[in-house]
């Protein structure tokens, strides 16, 4: 393995082996450093000028499994990770740059390194693209300052099979219009979009022209900044799946910008324990056929988080093709005979749900000695009559409804027989278009 | 084809924020829905004047990619 260095006031003699030898530009570097485990260091306040400010179109290709660390030049040839935050930058300070990182089958990562753009004219940051490329980018700072909307920054703009981690990431924008765009497998833990500069109408959006990857799982991030726009805009070349846990969100937030194709070819959002305040321990779920959210302001009394969980559908859904809400679990302990149901709710109405309606769906393993699951609904019937659901536990037991309201209960259409100990598992379906029904995502017997 | 009506309905949380729903409808009757939270306070008619124009330059958009065959 080797250390290979980049400063501006290098004297660029291979093999730039300590920062008096550095190498005076970066990709002079990365191309000696080509055996598997290689590092090269750049000085933090000392990058090359030709890629402080490159003359054209760049790409900074990788050439094995390295990693590329933003550094204090100590003078010898020590390592000392120090990020270049937006003090110091690779790319364009004034001009229209597009700057792209290459690695095609290698395992790189890359600390502190901060990569920018400006201008007018489009020009975009690719921050990862190669075939069966594997990046962790370490404190990265993605400084869009390009002012055109058609400018990305993007993870891939290709038909690359990829993954991407990001530790810590800020991402800054140029154009209300501009957008973070994933066409790989990518998981983000902390990090911000940047209240400097401009405020995406929406930040993601997964478009690839045969995307590798579409999905998404960020913890503890700050997208505060967003304010009311949407977190996940309209897909309409791919199927992506964001997954944000603990992050605090704008104050108006949508998950889920209006989508083209009304089904699940869209995009789709789960949060889970994020809010714009402070309110612990919420859920939200969205897509392109409804959304389900915690809500506190109606809820099943004896519920265990005095929340319960507000389905709202749009008008795609149907009972042929309804909206689903993820599953939720509770461990049984019998394998006794057992009908479990969860309560439901219609606020505004007195009128009972009819089970082509709302109904649920239950799984339980029924079968001894197998870990296979079987389901069991109380869904009307295919090209049957509907019937009302069951009345449920009452208004009474119930907080926040308006008064004029049903209460109900969903439940496994037949008793059923667990053959195994373990978790039986639900879901609520809704096959009716734009109405909202309230349920207590707690599965009773 | 532009949205020329809307509902707008909401639950009061705990904390005072409010849980949105906010449904849209085009001259043809076919309606959008968007959710959104908003904490106690929050200007929602500003959010949904936001989102009403924001959906009415996708469907503009929409509409022409399918004229010029997009």
């Amino acid at each position: 393995l080797a250390d290979y260095f980049v400063a501006s006031g290098g004297s660029n003699t291979a093999p730039y082996d300590t920062w008096a030898k550095a190498a005076t530009s970066l990709q002079t570097a990365l191309t000696a450093a080509s055996a598997s485990g290689d590092i090269i260091a750049i000085q933090y306040n000392g990058v090359p000028a030709g890629d402080a400010e490159v003359a054209g179109a760049t790409t900074y290709t990788f050439n094995n499994n390295v990693s590329l660390i933003a550094s204090t030049n100590s003078g010898t040839s020590t390592i000392t990770p120090t990020a270049m935050s937006t003090a110091n930058w690779i790319g364009n300070s004034t001009t229209n740059r597009n700057i792209t990182l290459l690695a095609v089958g290698f395992r790189i990562y890359t600390y502190g390194l901060t990569f920018r753009t400006a201008g007018a004219t489009a020009a975009s940051l690719i921050m990862a693209t190669g075939d069966g490329s594997h990046w962790v980018h370490d404190t990265p700072y993605f400084w869009s300052g390009n002012t055109n909307s058609g400018a990305v920054t993007a993870f891939s703009s290709q038909d690359h099979q990829m993954f991407v981690r990001c530790v810590n990431p800020t991402f800054r924008f140029g154009a209300v219009g501009q957008f973070l765009r994933i066409s790989a497998k990518a998981e983000f833990t902390g990090g911000e979009v940047s209240s400097a500069g401009s405020t995406p109408t929406a930040l993601l959006t997964f478009t690839s022209t045969d995307p590798g990857g579409c999905t998404l799982v960020w913890e503890g991030a700050d997208l505060s900044v967003l304010g009311s726009n949407s977190i996940l805009g309209d897909n309409t070349t791919s199927a992506p799946i964001v997954w944000l846990t603990r992050c605090k969100l704008g104050t108006g937030f949508s998950l889920l910008a209006t989508q083209t194709n009304l089904n699940r070819s869209s995009g789709e959002v789960f949060a889970f324990d994020c809010s714009n305040g402070d309110t612990h321990g919420l859920f939200a779920y969205a897509n392109a056929m409804g959304s389900v959210s915690s809500d506190t302001g109606i809820y099943f009394t004896a519920g265990a988080a005095a929340q319960s969980w507000k389905i709202v559908t749009t008008a795609a859904c149907s009972y042929h093709t309804p909206f689903e809400t993820p599953w939720f679990s509770a461990y049984n302990s019998t394998l006794s005979s057992q009908t479990p149901y969860v309560e439901i709710l219609r606020d505004g109405s007195t009128t009972a749900f009819q089970n082509d309606e709302v109904w649920g769906e239950f799984s339980a393993k029924v079968t001894s000695g197998s870990t296979q699951a079987s389901f069991s609904n109380d869904k009307m019937a295919l090209a049957g009559a509907p019937a009302n659901q069951a009345a449920g536990a009452g208004l009474g037991s119930w907080t926040g409804e308006s008064g004029t309201a049903w209460s109900g209960k969903v439940d496994s259409g037949s008793a059923i027989t667990p053959a195994e100990l373990g978790h039986i598992r639900a879901r609520i379906v809704v096959g009716e278009p734009s109405i909202t029904v309230y349920l207590d995502p707690q599965i009773r017997t | 084809m532009p949205i020329v009506s809307h509902t707008l309905a909401f639950s009061t949380q705990a904390d005072g924020s409010t849980s949105n729903v906010l449904r849209m409808y085009d001259q043809d009757g076919t309606e959008y829905t968007q959710t959104f939270f908003a904490p106690a306070g929050f200007n929602v008619q500003t959010k949904v004047d936001n989102t009403i124009a924001g959906l009415n330059e996708h469907l503009a958009t929409t509409e022409y990619q399918a004229l010029v065959g997009l």
